[in-house]
């Protein structure tokens, strides 16, 4: 019977982080990826989706040498305990940052086009209070709730698109190639961050059903990612050309201001975005807010997670109203993020990938 | 019921209690329609207030929903409220005192600049900002340069459609039939001043009978330094590719012959010659012959008047884009033609060279134009 | 008093002993007939005990009463095997009679009399005779009243147990079709049958219906909406999660895809478990149609769905917080239209929803012609005067009056009034907080969908965990043309999966 048992198929843990990495990264790497490499910005994304590729090969790898366990586990196997705890906690931080960044950015294009004078708590506590509804449900609300609104976004948004091809300016993607490919390499690691989500795979795997298939679904998903991603970009460089997109703040939002619906019933369709919006970065916070009080169960042993989720609200909430203005949460958030991220998404997986495989050579030859 | 349940419950009732922090029903708010901007002034000079800053007379208009209802004769379609201050949000502040409706920009469809603010760069650059900065305006409001001052556009109300705003719209949506100027929206007009800091925004003339968009005006470094007329709108448009349709007339021998593009397409090259950048630049375009003349002794049936005619709209159109380029090239001096852009795309080599002192390069730039036209049909008669 | 009755009352030798216990249970009870009377020319004494209306008295006369009275007389008279063994002949050769059970309690006998079957008892034998003599009034096999449909069978289930499980055998002439009786309610002691085709649907299923059934704790039943309360995941949530049809043709087309049904005895009302946001949403006549008209019918009707929960709260949201997202003529107009109107959208919005709602009740509570008039006094009169008295504003009256037709667009009445309570929580959110609190609630609304399970199975299915059921999207919004959908609906697990076979499989 299809119980519910708190397990997941490897196609929902695709649908989970589709959801997790498309989150507000999207609103501002088209601008990030033009100022670092103008119209080759295609190019910087594509690579940027091959590092993440890359990395994702290493976490699913790392996770299927063990079974049902998160990294909070493993981990104790692989580097002894208080060195995994310290790892796992710097691991809860990020999430906590995360969450509290995707929030505060919720809550400021929220406030700019739909609710000017509705204080930012407000938005921030509402949407934290839904999200904890979800989290506590368990990994498999999770999962139905992401497959539910992945389509329920992108169809949509893709449809939006399409009304824009009349307006669009392919000229603008040329010329090609003009960038030093030095410089290219050298930031990668503007987009890279914005695959940032992949690495929920050492949390969710231990609760997936056909572990053999989460290296096929992992891989496909940041492929499908960088692909959105690329798609984002070509349109709002052919609709506003270099210079413009590089004077945007939020390059995909305002393309959306532009949208004429031919004959259509709605005049400006930012509202309709705004919703597609508002369920596109719930889908994204869910999964990290989940992990936060995943890892702090895990930390404890205990079986519940659903004890945490209350009393992580409000760190995440504090946190996101730490700052005062949007520049300075651009800032701080999203350099603490990339620096911490530096370290969890990158150099933890690596690390105990090595660990493991040399810990499991030696054990048959200690045997021998 | 569970603790988080009863959590919720507490949130929706201080929610209740306190909340609705936006809610303005729909009927207590003025849709602006069109926002005129003038600058407080007497002559040359600009007048500069206590701080230093420039003060702006912001005129609104927005229609009257009363005038809309059915069955409600004598009612005033539209109201127009005008005021003094730094911004158009500044004013739109201060009339908050004389309106007991809450301003929305929404529904804008036109901003109209006066031309004395459009000849100062930083009451141009201040202007765009604040709109592009502003979410609730949207990407898609027309922008206009009147010819004297934008309060007089808008006090002008237009037989067809009593508000301003509206009508202009409609104007501009209508352009398929006219190319005696293209339409520009904010989407439009801030990424080319992004790109080369010039522009071409139409030009909006109050008449005694009601206002006539025609010709455009020539923003550079974020100044309004000429206009153009409705014909070198027509050249520039030719050149860039916009027309979808437009009649052409010239006389044959006595014949007044009237001929209508349908479809135009331009091709350009660029290449170094001697150290100087030459431009080729080719348009096509395919059209119809609206009217020859009855009883005329020409058959119109017949090749050889059809290549005649089609060298006299070649030349005719030829003679004018060449007048409209010398025109930009020489005495403005700005490039709103294009050439920037191509050479930037498509011949990287070369605008590498030259993007440093392009501006000097520009007036510099060989430009050849082409124009092929073909008449692909003749109508009902011979 | 239960204890009591529980325990079983033997059956003695004298008939008269027996015939005075079962009259002392049946103390006071009128309805009750007893007819004794004696046998051939050794005076064997006999007694039959019915209901008098819930037994065929024209049978019991002319099968039982004429054939052991006058046809037993015509019997070769051998005394002694008529003596030694006159129960065997009575039960084997006396009564025509097609369906004869025999029972050795009291207790077992009262009960049946009181379900309508005549006992017959038999001097010195500790036997009782069930005669199978029910036969009540039948309301006649009508169309059902809430599933009308222009193409499909016109019968409908009626409130007698034994013909609506006929009803459903007719079309399912499968061995494997098992009919499993049970008894639920302590003092009403309803008929309850478990109907399931034993190589489709799955097995647990199955165990878990019979299991939900039977931990039932519940004096009386009178309806299947009290079952259907009972079983249940989830008796917070305001979704149906379990269908009930009038439709014998929905209840076999169910039990092909794999689904048990629970039929009622005394309703004709049939339980069909367990069920999806899609089944729900579905009518037996996609089925019957073509599939590219099925197709749009569905479309319409998940459109409909969207409607009758949203459109008001649209409303509000634009009205009162985004009226930029309308056209610019459509603003003005709307703005005309609210001009003058004292009360914010939201109050406007409740009021007309409430005043609908009532129409509702009313219209439903009346029949035929003052029901009509309810309809037009109310939707008509009251919404034209209530526009020109200015207290709502036309607009307002288009949305409810929209929002009202096509909640009656959704098939299912059930899920219907789910909605209709969903409504007004997401019109207090999007008062609250314009599209954002409609965001908000579509949310919550989701997050408690996507939990919600009917016996097992995800109620969002197909659109969640599709990885398994990724073959039922054929059978969703649109409906496939029925060659492609070769198996059954995943949903429910079933174990024979192929719908259609090829030659060679036959």
């Amino acid at each position: 019977m299809l119980k519910g048992n708190d397990k997941i198929s490897s196609n929902q843990v695709m649908f989970i982080l589709l959801t997790a990495i498309i989150g507000v990264g999207i609103l501002s790497l088209p601008r990030e990826a033009v100022e670092k490499a103008g119209t080759d910005g295609s190019i910087l994304i594509i690579l940027g989706g091959i590092v993440a590729c890359i990395f994702t090969v290493i976490s699913v790898k790392l996770v299927t040498l063990f079974t049902n366990k998160t990294i909070v586990e493993f981990g104790r196997e692989i580097v002894t305990t208080p060195i995994s705890n310290i790892v796992s906690i710097t691991f809860f931080i990020y999430y906590i940052i995360i969450s509290a960044f995707e929030v505060r950015i919720l809550a400021e294009v929220v406030k700019m086009f739909l609710l000017d004078d509705t204080p930012t708590e407000v938005i921030i506590i509402s949407i934290l209070l839904v999200s904890a509804y979800l989290v506590r449900g368990g990994i498999e609300g999770l999962a139905r709730m992401a497959e539910l609104i992945l389509p329920i976004v992108i169809i949509p948004v893709f449809l939006l698109l399409l009304s824009l091809i009349p307006d669009l300016d392919f000229t603008n993607l040329l010329p090609l190639f003009r960038t030093n490919p030095w410089d290219i390499i050298k930031s990668v690691y503007v987009p890279f961050f914005s695959f940032i989500g992949y690495e929920l795979v050492l949390f969710m795997a231990a609760y997936v059903k056909d572990t053999e298939n989460l290296m096929k679904f992992n891989v496909l998903s940041i492929l499908l990612v960088t692909f959105v991603y690329i798609v984002f970009f070509v349109v709002s460089l052919c609709r506003f050309g270099v210079n413009e997109v590089k004077h945007l703040l939020w390059p995909i939002l305002s393309i959306m201001k532009t949208i004429d619906l031919p004959g259509a019933f709605i005049e400006n369709i930012e509202g309709i975005v705004m919703g597609l919006w508002v369920l596109s970065v719930f889908a994204s916070l869910s999964p990290f807010y989940y992990s936060s009080a995943l890892i702090l169960c895990k930390l404890f042993g205990l079986k519940e997670h659903r004890y945490f989720v209350l009393p992580i609200m409000p760190f995440i909430y504090a946190l996101s109203l730490a700052f005062d203005n949007i520049a300075t949460v651009y800032d701080i958030m999203g350099k603490s993020i990339n620096y911490i991220g530096i370290f969890t998404v990158v150099t933890v997986p690596t690390v105990y990938l090595i660990v493991a495989l040399i810990k499991k050579r030696k054990e048959p030859s200690d045997n021998v | 019921m569970s603790k988080f349940g009863k959590m919720i419950i507490i949130f929706m009732a201080v929610a209740i209690l306190s909340g609705c922090w936006d809610k303005v029903e729909i009927n207590d708010r003025a849709f602006i329609s069109a926002i005129g901007i003038d600058i407080q002034g007497h002559g040359g000079e600009l007048e500069k207030n206590k701080t230093g800053y420039k003060k702006f007379i912001v005129t609104f208009v927005f229609p009257n929903v009363k005038a809309i209802r059915k069955g409600s004769s004598g009612e005033e379609p539209r109201f127009i409220l005008s005021s003094v201050g730094q911004n158009i949000f500044h004013v739109s502040n201060a009339l908050t005192t004389r309106s007991n409706k809450t301003m929305f920009f929404g529904h804008t469809k036109a901003i109209i600049i006066g031309e004395k603010v459009a000849r100062d760069s930083d009451s141009l650059k201040q202007i765009f900002d604040e709109v592009e900065r502003a979410h609730e305006m949207g990407r898609k409001v027309g922008v206009f340069i009147s010819q004297g001052e934008a309060r007089r556009v808008i006090k002008i109300e237009p037989s067809l459609e009593s508000v301003t705003g509206t009508y202009l719209s409609a104007l501009s949506k209508a352009k398929e039939k006219s190319s005696r100027f293209t339409p520009k929206t904010i989407a439009d007009i801030l990424p080319s001043l992004h790109d080369c800091r010039c522009a071409l925004i139409p030009r909006i003339i109050p008449t005694d009978k009601g206002i006539k968009v025609a010709g455009a005006a020539v923003i550079k470094d974020y100044k309004l330094i000429g206009w153009l007329g409705e014909i070198e709108n027509r050249s520039v448009m030719f050149i860039t590719d916009k027309v979808t349709s437009e009649a052409i007339i010239v006389m044959d021998d006595d014949v007044l012959v009237s001929y209508v593009i349908s479809d135009t397409s331009v091709s350009k090259n660029g290449r170094m010659e001697n150290g100087q950048i030459v431009m080729d630049i080719t348009v096509n375009m395919e059209g119809v012959l609206q009217q020859y003349k009855l009883e005329a002794k020409n058959d119109v049936l017949d090749n050889k008047l059809l290549r005649r005619l089609e060298s006299l709209v070649e030349k005719k159109i030829k003679s004018e884009i060449d007048g409209t380029i010398k025109k930009i090239q020489k005495e403005f001096e700005v490039d709103v033609i294009g050439v920037a852009e191509y050479l930037y795309k498509f011949k990287p080599d070369i605008w590498d060279k030259v993007k440093d002192d392009w501006e000097d390069v520009f007036p510099e730039v060989k430009i050849n134009v082409n124009v092929n036209t073909k008449i692909r049909r003749i109508g009902m008669t011979k | 008093m239960l204890r009591e009755r529980e325990n079983s009352i033997s059956i003695s030798k004298d008939i008269n002993t027996n015939l005075k216990k079962i009259k002392e249970v049946l103390k006071d009870c009128d309805d009750i007939v007893y007819r004794e009377f004696t046998v051939g020319e050794r005076r064997f004494k006999f007694a039959i005990v019915y209901v008098d209306g819930l037994t065929d008295k024209i049978l019991v006369s002319d099968y039982v009463l004429e054939s052991l009275m006058h046809q037993a007389r015509g019997l070769e008279p051998n005394p002694n095997s008529v003596k030694n063994n006159l129960y065997e002949l009575v039960k084997n050769g006396n009564i025509a009679i097609t369906e004869l059970k025999e029972v050795e309690t009291l207790n077992e006998a009262i009960d049946n009399v009181l379900a309508g079957e005549t006992i017959l008892l038999v001097n010195r034998y500790q036997k009782i005779i069930i005669i199978s003599s029910r036969g009540w009034p039948v309301r006649g096999l009508n169309e059902p009243q809430t599933e009308t449909v222009i193409r499909g069978a016109r019968d409908g289930f009626v409130e007698t147990l034994k013909v609506n499980t006929t009803l459903v055998r007719r079309r399912i002439r499968d061995s494997k079709l098992k009919i499993k009786n049970m008894q639920i309610g302590r003092r009403s002691k309803t008929d309850v049958a478990v109907l399931y085709i034993e190589d489709v649907a799955n097995k647990e299923l199955i165990e878990e219906v019979i299991k939900r059934l039977k931990t039932i704790r519940v004096d009386v039943v009178l309806e299947s909406g009290i079952i259907e309360q009972f079983i249940e995941d989830n008796w917070m949530s305001p979704f149906p999660q379990v269908e009930n049809t009038e439709r014998p043709d929905a209840v076999a087309a169910a039990l092909y895809e794999g689904r048990v049904a629970i039929l009622i005895d005394n309703t004709p009302f049939a339980l069909v478990v367990p069920v999806t946001i899609s089944t729900l949403l579905q009518s037996s006549e996609d089925y019957y149609e073509r599939w590219i008209i099925a197709s749009l019918i569905r479309v319409l009707r998940y459109i409909a769905s969207l409607i009758a929960l949203l459109l008001p709260s649209i409303y509000i949201a634009v009205t009162a917080y985004h009226p930029g997202m309308l056209p610019t003529q459509l603003a003005l107009y709307v703005a005309a239209t609210r001009e003058g109107v004292p009360f914010p959208a939201i109050i406007e919005a409740f009021i007309m929803e409430v005043t609908i709602e009532l129409l509702r009740e009313a219209g439903m509570r009346l029949s035929g012609p003052i029901g009509t008039t309810i309809g037009i006094v109310g939707g008509l009169v009251i919404g034209q005067a209530a526009v020109e008295a200015g207290i709502v504003s036309p607009m307002m009256v288009i949305i409810v009056a929209l929002t009202t037709i096509a909640s009656f667009a959704i098939p299912s009445y059930n899920i219907a009034t789910g909605f209709r309570f969903v409504r007004f929580g997401i019109m207090i959110f999007s008062a609250l907080l314009g599209l954002y609190g409609i965001m908000l609630a579509l949310l919550i609304i989701g997050i408690h969908l996507v939990r919600l399970e009917s016996f097992g199975v995800p109620y969002m299915s197909p659109y969640v965990s599709f990885s398994e059921t990724y073959s039922d999207l054929k059978d969703s919004v649109v409906r496939m043309p029925i060659q492609t959908m070769k198996k059954r609906p995943r949903f429910t697990n079933v174990y024979d999966k192929d719908r259609i076979f090829s030659d060679s499989e036959e």
